[in-house]
């Protein structure tokens, strides 16, 4: 009897220390992935990256190149947007906490929701870097070319904008220190995968510049592809992302290289340590798009159906070669919502 | 009696002078892979959308760019604004970007500017793209130095310029982007000065310009550039070749010259090719590190060209060289050859024609593409196909040629046991050497295919070891580009008149290539004939056997 309660006991205290350890000394890899994704406000911080409380390395960073900080809001308001929109439909609406308790934070523990929004925010920064890179912005962006040589732009050019992306994302979230327990190895792995799928989404586009014109001399380049294609193959990570067993939660230690191999097999997938709880109790009063998406959002309690009068943008067309000018009309709609 | 070098040249120096080119090739082939960079550099740049002010547009002194003093306000495309109008919006290009917290400028050594556009058009259900719809763009090129100003820039062109957009959309999903087709703006032959800038606009001056165009949400401008390291790298080449390639024509026709007859039209041909090689191997790209040449593009096109044209026109002959036994009385000339030279010159007069209508028109305006009216298409198509069908035919002519050399060949073997034993190991020889060469000229024209075909497919870079990069495209450039030049170098070696049996000339180096031949009787009938090609002159010998 009295052991058994010492068993409890026990159990309790390592779970609090457990917890504790998440969320208590997480490194900036979780920290600076939470603060962009839960600050939906537009506060602005002290010091130069201006958007989060940033660590020192950051402000290093920011302070280098005062294109970054920008670029990083970008990247902030570009991936809640976009996830926001995607999942306007989805049992999670891209919500900092589940079923609206403040306790239950996403980043608590390694849900599949906390794998998702590591890849986006991963998938925006390196997104919006390349882009301010392109557009000349951001003056720090690297001239490695495909050499690793010594050699100047002059000589030999300047290598692609994603691979800077990519470097800048990863040294912003202090991708190398985030250590080498399993939620480590799990975020990590997490971020490559966002980093990556805009990688996929690059197209390679080619121009023949020989004699006459002719293919005798070809150059390749790769195109940067638009943030919410890139959000779409995220989404489908989402679905596809693998559970794995918490094998050392409690203690900090640096996971056996057997296990780091197993996990290099499915590299290509996000994956998460904790099932996600029954989000079903907080759809109610959810807006849902038609009978089918219904029926799994509300979880088989029905939805009710009104009509409602909802002004949209219609005969839009194109007005001073750039803007798009729309009508706006009143069109009454079918509208469904959760029970 | 004297033939050619490479009939008269041992076994053993003929392995050793190939092999030495074979180095030569080899190093040719190491030095692009190994010290040269990719030939071209391409960089992305997006477009800064500026807000344009004024009240007059056409003002070609004001310039919208979004680095250093007076850049530009800016306009986000997303939202809507009511006070601006198509004529206030600037797409503004600043070239090159920063890089490295640098400000870069371009080098000289960086020779051309390509510019390549790209629309990123937003899917809207309402306004959807229709497919070959035009665009119209007002393109402006600035130009400004280092030193100058930062608000400076200088008109460099101006232009209207109509483009095809070929867009197609695979998920038609709202704010989900079109595909559209790269678009090409502009080629200029010479990056003289140190920054540039782009300035675009959309203009709507008629109620149908720009209206399908859709939702333009980015612009982006790809421009390529050559590597200032593959620049000098291809240079170091030519001058290396140049100085060779003039001595080794000067000894030839120095040797020709010795000989009491008069050159036959092979050592002809032989020099012409060396004199086109000569021309492309010039490096005159020298002068626009000083000048501003925009015609290099087009000078390098005419260069190629010429050296092309020559290089066929000497394989046929050459074929047609070692046919001509049955009247070998008549001293031939090219003339003779006008059927098969046609195919030749049509094809050469056809890409010319196309070049200046291309390349000759953008040295007035760099923004003109043949390619966007329908007329310039069918034009320009016309005359690539007659080149295509100039080429076809003339390959035609040469594996015909070819092939009756080479039963010529096989039916004069055929009495050659019947003659006495040292001149049938001598004219065996002839007959090698002979193959041999013609190996040696298809062995260089498939290696170029293969090379390019093999830069085709594989990516711009090979690995052989962890530390040992290849890279691919130049090493491809410079090996084939080393390859020509040594082929030629050693057809004006081994084709060169043999003197021997002539007094030796002391003040020639090449006299000891002479030494060890096989000793060879002519027959009293040719005593009192020149020198001619002993190749002709045995087939003619064994219609006397």
């Amino acid at each position: 009897m009295f052991n058994c309660i010492f068993n409890v006991l026990l159990f309790c205290a390592v779970s609090i220390i457990a917890s504790k350890i998440v969320e208590g000394s997480q490194p900036n890899l979780q920290k600076t992935v939470e603060a962009m994704f839960s600050d939906r406000s537009h506060e602005v911080h002290p010091g130069p990256c201006k958007l989060l409380r940033s660590t020192k390395r950051q402000v290093k960073m920011c302070d280098r190149d005062t294109g970054l900080s920008n670029a990083i809001s970008i990247a902030k308001e570009q991936a809640i947007a976009a996830c926001e929109e995607t999942f306007q439909y989805d049992r999670w609406n891209c919500s900092v906490v589940f079923n609206r308790k403040l306790k239950r934070n996403i980043f608590n523990k390694i849900y599949r929701e906390t794998a998702f929004v590591h890849a986006l925010i991963a998938g925006s920064i390196t997104h919006s870097v390349a882009k301010a890179c392109a557009s000349g912005d951001l003056s720090s962006c690297s001239c490695v070319g495909k050499f690793t040589k010594n050699n100047t732009w002059k000589v030999a050019g300047c290598g692609d904008d994603f691979r800077h992306g990519k470097r800048i994302t990863k040294n912003f979230l202090d991708f190398k220190h985030a250590g080498n327990d399993q939620i480590a190895e799990v975020l990590k792995q997490d971020v490559i995968v966002g980093v990556d799928s805009i990688g996929e989404q690059m197209k390679e586009v080619c121009k023949c510049h020989g004699f006459s014109g002719s293919c005798t001399t070809k150059t390749c380049w790769k195109r940067l592809g638009p943030f919410n294609s890139a959000m779409g193959l995220l989404k489908k990570h989402y679905h596809h992302a693998l559970k794995k067993k918490i094998m050392n939660y409690t203690t900090k230690r640096a996971i056996t290289p057997k296990v780091r191999n197993k996990m290099k097999i499915d590299r290509k997938n996000l994956v998460y340590l904790q099932r996600t709880p029954n989000l079903c109790v907080s759809t109610k009063g959810r807006v849902c798009k038609d009978r089918k998406n219904c029926a799994t959002l509300c979880c088989g309690r029905g939805h009710i159906t009104g009509k409602r009068n909802v002004t949209s943008r219609c005969r839009c067309r194109m007005v001073n070669c750039c803007f798009v000018q729309c009508d706006t009309c009143v069109e009454e709609v079918e509208h469904f919502t959760c029970k | 009696m004297t033939g050619t070098i490479i009939e008269n040249l041992s076994g053993r120096k003929l392995a050793i002078l190939v092999s030495f080119l074979l180095l030569c090739q080899l190093i040719c082939f190491l030095i692009g892979g190994l010290v040269a960079p990719m030939p071209a550099n391409a960089q992305n740049i997006l477009a800064t959308v500026c807000r344009d002010k004024s009240t007059v547009k056409n003002d070609t002194t004001k310039w919208y760019y979004n680095r250093g003093k007076g850049s530009c306000k800016t306009v986000d495309l997303g939202e809507t604004h009511h006070d601006l109008s198509e004529t206030d919006i600037v797409f503004a290009f600043q070239m090159p970007v920063p890089r490295e917290s640098k400000i870069l400028d371009y080098s000289r050594w960086q020779q051309n500017l390509i510019g390549v556009l790209q629309v990123d058009i937003k899917y809207h259900s309402q306004i959807e793209v229709q497919p070959r719809s035009t665009i119209t763009i007002d393109a402006r090129l600035a130009y400004r130095n280092k030193g100058d100003p930062e608000d400076e820039w200088k008109l460099y062109t101006q232009s209207i310029e109509k483009r095809h957009l070929d867009c197609d959309i695979d998920v038609k999903s709202e704010e989900y982007l079109y595909n559209c087709s790269a678009i090409p703006l502009f080629e200029l032959g010479s990056l003289f000065h140190d920054f540039y800038l782009l300035n675009v606009r959309l203009p709507v001056d008629t109620p149908t310009m720009n209206s399908h165009i859709g939702h333009i949400q980015d612009m982006w401008l790809t421009v390529i550039n050559q590597n200032g390291g593959f620049t000098k790298v291809w240079l170091s080449l030519k001058t290396v070749f140049f100085p060779c390639i003039i001595a080794i024509l000067v000894w030839f026709w120095r040797r020709i010259h010795m000989l009491q007859r008069k050159p036959v039209l092979l050592e002809k041909m032989l020099l012409s090719l060396g004199l086109a090689l000569c021309l492309l191997n010039m490096p005159i790209e020298y002068f626009t590190l000083h000048f501003d040449l925009p015609f290099m593009l087009l000078l390098g096109d005419i260069r190629q060209g010429v050296f092309y044209a020559t290089l066929f026109s000497f394989w046929l002959v050459f074929a047609g060289e070692h046919m001509l036994i049955q009247d070998a009385s008549a001293q031939s000339s090219v003339k003779q050859y006008w059927r098969h030279l046609s195919a030749v010159a049509m094809g050469c007069i056809s890409l010319f024609i196309f070049d200046m209508c291309e390349r000759g028109v953008q040295l007035r305006n760099p923004f003109y593409s043949i390619w966007v009216t329908d007329i310039g298409t069918n034009l320009a198509l016309t005359f690539i196909i007659l080149a295509g069908i100039s080429t076809g035919v003339y390959f035609l002519f040469l594996c015909y040629m070819i092939w009756q050399v080479f039963i010529n060949i096989s039916h004069k073997r055929q009495s050659l046991p019947t003659m006495c034993s040292v001149r049938r190991l001598h004219y065996e020889g002839i007959i090698y050497r002979f193959k041999f060469l013609m190996l040696a000229t298809l062995l260089c024209a498939a290696l170029t295919v293969i090379g390019f075909i093999l830069g085709q497919v594989a990516e711009g870079q090979w690995k052989w070891d962890e530390n040992i990069e290849l890279e691919y495209t130049s090493a491809f450039f410079t090996g084939v580009y080393g390859m020509w030049n040594i082929y030629i170098f050693a057809l004006l070696v081994l084709y060169a008149p043999s003197h021997k049996r002539w007094p030796v000339v002391e003040n020639t180096s090449d006299t000891q290539n002479l030494s060890e031949e096989i000793e060879f009787s002519p027959l009293p009938s040719e005593r009192g004939s020149s020198e001619i090609s002993s190749l002709t002159s045995f087939i003619r010998k064994t219609t006397i056997d």
